[in-house]
């Protein structure tokens, strides 16, 4: 709200690009503060609350997606997939070490052949040029 | 053009080899989806659409209808067999399907559902047929006040269909709304919520938000459902072909079943907001009290397989008329679907079966042409859906992640959508674990231009008078059923201890079909 005043709201009968947006805003205020009133008796508390465990694999595994990102202009596409393949694999349960990364070997190799020679697409390269 | 010639033109389309083959494809990938339980339509359709970038329209959008209807054949099939329903419309044939297969009636459970929802889907398509050149003129009455009044029609429908109370609901149309305003604004082309980065300029890209939202927070969520070590699921050998005809038997009680539940579906699947999960729902509960024999229901009748999953293929037909002939898409699918029609530069609407007669008929004729190869596959090819299933969930979903960042980044190469795609995950994520349904976010965000588009150009038209939104009588019929919605809701949500009662006695019945070993 407080940024669409700022785009403008101009007159009701020549709307300012803030026009929408804050009014949109404001709804949703209405919204929220109705839903903290009547609350739906349904909703679940996340599970971290819960059990440790699952909010601990969920929050591992964002973290693994956003130091992914980090390292993708360092280690290049390839490397950077191989390495979140594996961690996703153990994530989700495979156990020991060989199966992982054989899968995330061919899963690489896999993406190689067909998305980059076969669809021309191209992946970011690191500072190896791999 | 009149129905007959638009029909010769459809099949022509649709016969060409590239369009056959984007059918075949989407249909076994659509069946293949509603087989593997936790990726249900909308997030096929999702891990999909960067294909269709590859491809013209009418290609893009039959692949896209193979999916969707794909994934209602596929999903029953888990239903029926192993007691897991591959996708939530298929929940209700787990009451009863299964209870088939325990008693050594899976061939007829599997059969009579394959039939069924080929008979729905081809009702459906005639209704389609029918229904869809009529209201296609009507909607070119069609001002900016009307568009207006439709879509906030079609937002109110959605929320008060939706599970969850309708102020959640509403809250997320609201969301997705406010994500559609990001970037340059149409009219004047002043960046909106951009914060001075270039990527946003253009706006939230479609692809991560909806990759994120359904495909990433799908894998999310199943992994806290899983048991560390789990492997696939075990599977009770398939029935043969032949024993998959159904008796004469059979097919008399499914006849009367069949017939409601492919016109239920359909009416249902015209309705923003009517999936095939309320169609299925709806189906069941009707032959239930209609049954001579109401108490064999849940035990094994042949009756609570049939109906449902006509209804819910029905449905699938259904949802595209809003969607080709007003351009207002009823659920999350057809909203992927729009998305990726304007991809193409084809706003779906009134002026489609005119302006692209190809891509509206060769739509219609693919259904005709999809639902006959999805009988001919389903049937043989049992024994090979249900080895899907053996695949391990801990391949399974990384192997869904990994598809969601190479789709994203292969439409637009780049790495800032790939973190959307992530933030949109995690969004998507807590907003489920909360109870909050997505699918109207979704439908907030695709149609937010428009909405935003036709409310200002009418306050413009009017100099600022809201007075313009009841001069006419289609607009005051629209926004008059949108605040009954509304009111509705408003008196439901006041009486909700006995609606939550009613639904709870059937959430209690599904469970408890679930445990028995």
């Amino acid at each position: 709200m407080i940024e669409s005043v700022r785009l403008k709201l101009d007159a009701i009968r020549d709307p300012g690009p803030g026009f929408v947006p804050f009014f949109l805003g404001l709804t949703l205020a209405i919204l929220s503060v109705i839903a903290f009133i009547f609350p739906d008796r349904q909703v679940r508390m996340a599970a971290f609350w819960n059990d440790w465990r699952k909010g601990r694999d969920i929050l591992f595994i964002f973290a693994g997606l956003i130091v992914y990102l980090l390292l993708i202009r360092i280690l290049g596409f390839y490397i950077d997939t191989f390495l979140l393949m594996a961690f996703l694999l153990k994530i989700f349960g495979e156990r020991g070490l060989k199966r992982p990364l054989i899968i995330a070997l061919t899963t690489v190799g896999v993406t190689y052949l067909f998305f980059h020679k076969l669809l021309f697409i191209p992946f970011p390269q690191g500072l190896l040029g791999i | 053009m009149d129905i007959l010639q638009g029909m010769v033109t459809g099949f022509s389309v649709c016969l060409a080899p590239t369009k056959l083959l984007a059918c075949l494809f989407g249909v076994i990938v659509g069946t293949a989806m509603g087989v593997l339980p936790g990726i249900g339509p909308a997030g096929a359709v999702a891990l999909l659409i960067p294909l269709t970038f590859h491809m013209d329209a009418a290609s893009a959008v039959i692949m896209i209808a193979g999916i969707y209807y794909g994934t209602q054949y596929g999903g029953s099939t888990t239903s029926i067999l192993v007691n897991i329903p591959g996708e939530a419309a298929s929940v209700i044939t787990c009451l009863d399907g299964h209870q088939m297969t325990r008693q050594g009636r899976a061939g007829a459970a599997l059969g009579i559902s394959a039939f069924g929802s080929f008979i729905a889907g081809t009702i459906g398509v005639v209704g389609l047929m029918v229904v869809a050149p009529p209201l296609a003129e009507f909607a070119l009455k069609f001002g900016p006040p009307e568009i207006f009044s439709l879509v906030f029609l079609a937002f109110t429908l959605v929320a008060f269909l939706s599970s969850g109370s309708m102020t959640r609901s509403l809250m997320m149309v609201v969301l997705g709304l406010l994500l559609a305003t990001v970037g340059q604004e149409a009219i004047t082309a002043i960046p909106r919520f951009t914060f001075g980065s270039v990527d946003l300029q253009s706006g939230l890209d479609m692809v991560p938000l909806i990759m994120g939202l359904f495909g990433l927070s799908e894998v999310l969520l199943s992994l806290e459902n899983m048991k560390h070590g789990e492997g696939a699921v075990t599977v009770r050998p398939t029935p043969k072909f032949l024993d998959l005809l159904p008796d004469r038997q059979d097919w008399k009680r499914s006849a009367g079943p069949i017939g409601r539940g492919s016109l239920i579906g359909f009416l249902i699947g015209l309705l923003p907001g009517g999936t095939g999960i309320i169609a299925a729902f709806a189906s069941y509960a009707i032959e239930k009290r209609l049954s001579d024999h109401p108490e064999s229901f849940g035990q094994g009748a042949i009756e609570g397989v049939a109906g449902p999953e006509a209804a819910n293929n029905g449905a699938a037909q259904g949802a595209f008329i809003p969607l080709l002939t007003l351009g207002i898409p009823g659920n999350a699918v057809m909203a992927l679907t729009l998305g990726a029609l304007k991809i193409h530069g084809i706003v779906p609407g009134p002026f489609l079966m005119t302006q692209h007669p190809k891509v509206f008929w060769g739509v219609v004729a693919s259904m005709y042409v999809g639902n006959i190869l999805l009988l001919a596959l389903n049937l043989p090819l049992i024994g090979m859906w249900v080895r899907l299933l053996r695949i391990p969930t801990s391949i399974l979903y990384p192997l869904i992640i990994f598809f969601c960042i190479i789709g994203t980044f292969s439409v637009s190469n780049s790495i800032f959508d790939v973190g959307a795609l992530f933030i949109f995950g995690f969004l998507g994520y807590l907003l489920r674990r909360l109870n909050f349904d997505l699918a109207p976010l979704i439908l907030g965000f695709i149609l937010g231009p428009i909405l935003e588009t036709s409310a200002r150009q009418s306050l413009i038209m009017s100099g600022g008078s809201f007075g313009i939104f009841y001069a006419s009588m289609i607009t005051m019929i629209l926004l008059g059923l949108a605040f009954a919605v509304l009111g509705t809701a408003l008196y439901s949500e006041v009486k909700k201890g006995k609606l939550s009662k009613g639904l709870a006695s059937l959430k209690r019945e599904i469970e408890a079909s679930q445990e028995k070993p």
